[in-house]
């Protein structure tokens, strides 16, 4: 076996490690972005199912209020409807974006993952290369002279 | 008395007998021993009366103890032994005294006694008739004794007695014996005298003979000396030269072998050297041309999946238009969450990006570090390979230099001791030419030189200059070398006080030690 063998045999153990590391890592972010949007799926139907739910008996409460019922045009309905409904929509942008950011999160860290399993071995091939530069630099057997 | 031989044995037996007899061996009488022997041997041998012929008895059976028959023959034969000792014993007696009286008896009557009277006849005993004491002599009328006995009588008027007579006798025997004496004294006066002329003559012939064989031998001698000392100095240049150029050539196939090693060994390093260092430079190759095939270029960051989730229909639109209800608000805030989900898509993939392009670069710096150091390495090996074989010549050149110069002290050193022994053999002979001087003879010795100034180098140096110094002796023999202990110890035939001196000359001229052991020492 080479020097250069022996040191590549060291770095090639660790290469592997890394890279073990690396696709176990990537396995977990899959199952995180699953759950993640299953998640997020199931919320948004229960706000909407929450908001919809609720609708009904909103307008119930105005109709017992007499703000609403057959030839009854109330302002006051109207807003709150919109503002009722205008919340649905938010409650759903909020969940969406939180959805989408941690989705997105688990997509840039599995970049940062690939990113650094890159990063490690390129500096892992430049510290092999550096070792057998300086191994076959230093001149072991002729340091007498 | 006789001896018999009865029932087998030979016995003592005294009057007759009717048995067979043996009679006594001629010659007289015998002594009891040669008696006894006589019965000793018959008795061992059986020969006694054998018939002629035979001269030993068969085996004789084992005697019976004696039977009182033959105890009695015993004890009378042993009685009649003793007896007959005793009267041999009595008859020597007898025999002894007779003789004696004889001995002192003066038969011709002229005083002198018949043991010492040397004359014709003087011991012969008086005859019947005639003369007076019946010597011859005395048988005639006139003698000088008789003449001198009578003319004293006749003159002195004494009367013829036989006293007389004798005491005349004594008188004449007495100035006969002075006369006798007187003439033997002269004669021996005369001999002495003869004999110290012939003596002196004899010294004279001598000395003049001894001085000239001791100048001879002492010539003859300082020569012995002086060839037995040039031969001892001729072995030891000899043996000196022989160390010598045993010396050296221990020396050469000590220095040789390991000289020739260092250049073997130098060049095996410079070999190992280009060896080294191109396997060096095949490594750094192999090394970064391995880095750069396995960097891995950034793509982390490339066509990373982004999602910009769309805007949930609202469930409550209809409713609100079923109302009279403006939907507007609704519609603000679902653009309004779009428009947020849009930005941070685009904040992300911009950061992504950006990323990425770090990456890039760190990736660029991490080649350009690789290619570099390769380069690095590269050139100290270039810049290492001259120092390297600079540094071992050097060093063998050292070891080389350090070899060779033991070498030389070495050499040197024997040199010094042969130089020495060639010294101490000159000075030795010029010590044995001035102690044992040779006429005729020129002085051969010659202070060796110092070492390097054309002295003998033997034939490890060259220098041709009286090479055959050591070898030769200066009279030209075979060089000796005497050890004065075994057969060798006096080849000239020295006298001892020579001999010896010479020894203390040789044991002197030598005293500086042992050459060739400092040669062996080293």
């Amino acid at each position: 076996m080479s020097m250069m063998d022996a040191i590549s045999g060291n770095y090639g153990l660790s290469e592997a490690g890394a890279i073990l590391r690396r696709r176990n890592r990537s396995i977990a972010n899959q199952q995180s972005a699953t759950l993640g949007q299953q998640r997020g799926s199931r919320k948004m139907s229960d706000i909407t199912k929450q908001y919809v739910e609720g609708f009904q008996p909103k307008m119930a409460s105005y109709g017992r209020r007499g703000l609403a019922g057959p030839n009854v045009a109330s302002g006051i309905q109207r807003k709150g409807l919109e503002q009722y409904a205008t919340n649905l929509q938010s409650s759903l942008g909020a969940e969406t974006t939180n959805l989408q950011d941690q989705l997105n999160q688990i997509s840039v860290d599995e970049a940062n993952s690939e990113s650094e399993l890159q990063q490690y071995l390129n500096d892992l091939a430049l510290a092999k290369n550096q070792r057998i530069i300086d191994t076959a630099t230093a001149l072991r057997q002729l340091q007498g002279y | 008395m006789a001896i018999v031989y009865k029932n087998g044995r030979l016995v003592r037996e005294t009057g007759s007998s009717t048995t067979t007899t043996t009679t006594m061996p001629t010659g007289g009488y015998k002594t009891p021993e040669e008696v006894q022997a006589i019965i000793d041997n018959a008795t061992a041998n059986g020969a006694g009366n054998l018939p002629s012929g035979k001269s030993k008895l068969p085996p004789q059976p084992i005697q019976p103890s004696l039977t009182p028959e033959q105890a009695k023959s015993k004890a009378a034969f042993e009685a009649n032994y003793q007896k007959e000792a005793e009267a041999r014993k009595l008859a020597e007696t007898n025999r002894i005294k007779t003789q004696t009286a004889w001995n002192k008896k003066d038969n011709d009557g002229d005083g002198i006694p018949n043991a010492t009277d040397i004359t014709p006849n003087g011991d012969k005993p008086a005859p019947t008739s005639g003369s007076q004491n019946g010597n011859t002599n005395m048988a005639k009328n006139s003698t000088p004794i008789k003449d001198y006995i009578n003319n004293q009588l006749r003159m002195a008027g004494l009367p013829d007695t036989p006293a007389n007579r004798s005491k005349l006798r004594t008188e004449y025997m007495k100035i006969q014996a002075d006369e006798a004496d007187r003439v033997a004294k002269a004669d021996k006066a005369a001999a002495d005298a003869q004999t110290a002329a012939d003596k002196a003559a004899a010294k004279a012939a001598s000395d003049n003979a001894t001085a000239t064989a001791e100048a001879a031998a002492t010539a003859a001698s300082n020569k012995a000396a002086y060839d037995a000392i040039m031969k001892s100095i001729g072995g030891y240049e000899t043996n000196a030269d022989t160390a010598k150029t045993d010396a050296m050539q221990r020396l050469a196939d000590l220095y040789n072998p390991q000289a020739a090693a260092l250049d073997t060994q130098k060049q095996d390093q410079l070999n190992f050297l280009q060896q080294v260092l191109s396997q060096a430079g095949t490594d750094i190759n192999s090394s970064e041309q391995n880095f750069l095939s396995r960097l891995i270029n950034p793509s982390a960051y490339t066509d990373v999946p982004l999602i910009n989730m769309p805007q949930q229909q609202n469930a409550l639109m209809a409713a609100l238009q079923s109302q009279g209800a403006d939907t507007g608000k609704v519609a603000e805030q679902s653009a309004a969450d779009a428009s947020m989900n849009d930005f941070m898509k685009q904040l992300i993939s911009r950061s992504n990006t950006q990323y990425g392009n770090a990456q890039t670069n760190y990736v660029d710096a991490l080649r350009n570090a690789g290619m570099g150091a390769a380069k690095s390495g590269r050139d100290y090996l270039a810049l290492e390979q001259p120092r390297l074989q600079s540094g071992i010549n050097t060093k063998f050149a050292d070891l080389l230099a350090s070899l060779n110069t033991n070498r030389a002290n070495a050499e040197s050193d024997v040199m010094s001791t042969f130089q020495k022994a060639l010294a101490d053999a000159a000075a030795a002979k010029l010590k044995g030419e001035t102690d044992y001087p040779q006429t005729g003879t020129k002085s051969s010795a010659k202070i060796a030189n110092p070492v390097g100034e054309g002295v003998d180098m033997g034939n490890g140096f060259g220098d041709g200059v009286n090479s055959n110094l050591a070898k030769t002796p200066a009279d030209g023999s075979t060089p000796l070398t005497y050890d004065f202990t075994g057969s060798d110890s006096n080849p000239e035939g020295l006298t001892a006080e020579k001999l010896k001196k010479l020894q203390e000359d040789l044991a002197n001229m030598f005293s500086s030690g042992s050459f060739g052991s400092g040669f062996l020492t080293r």
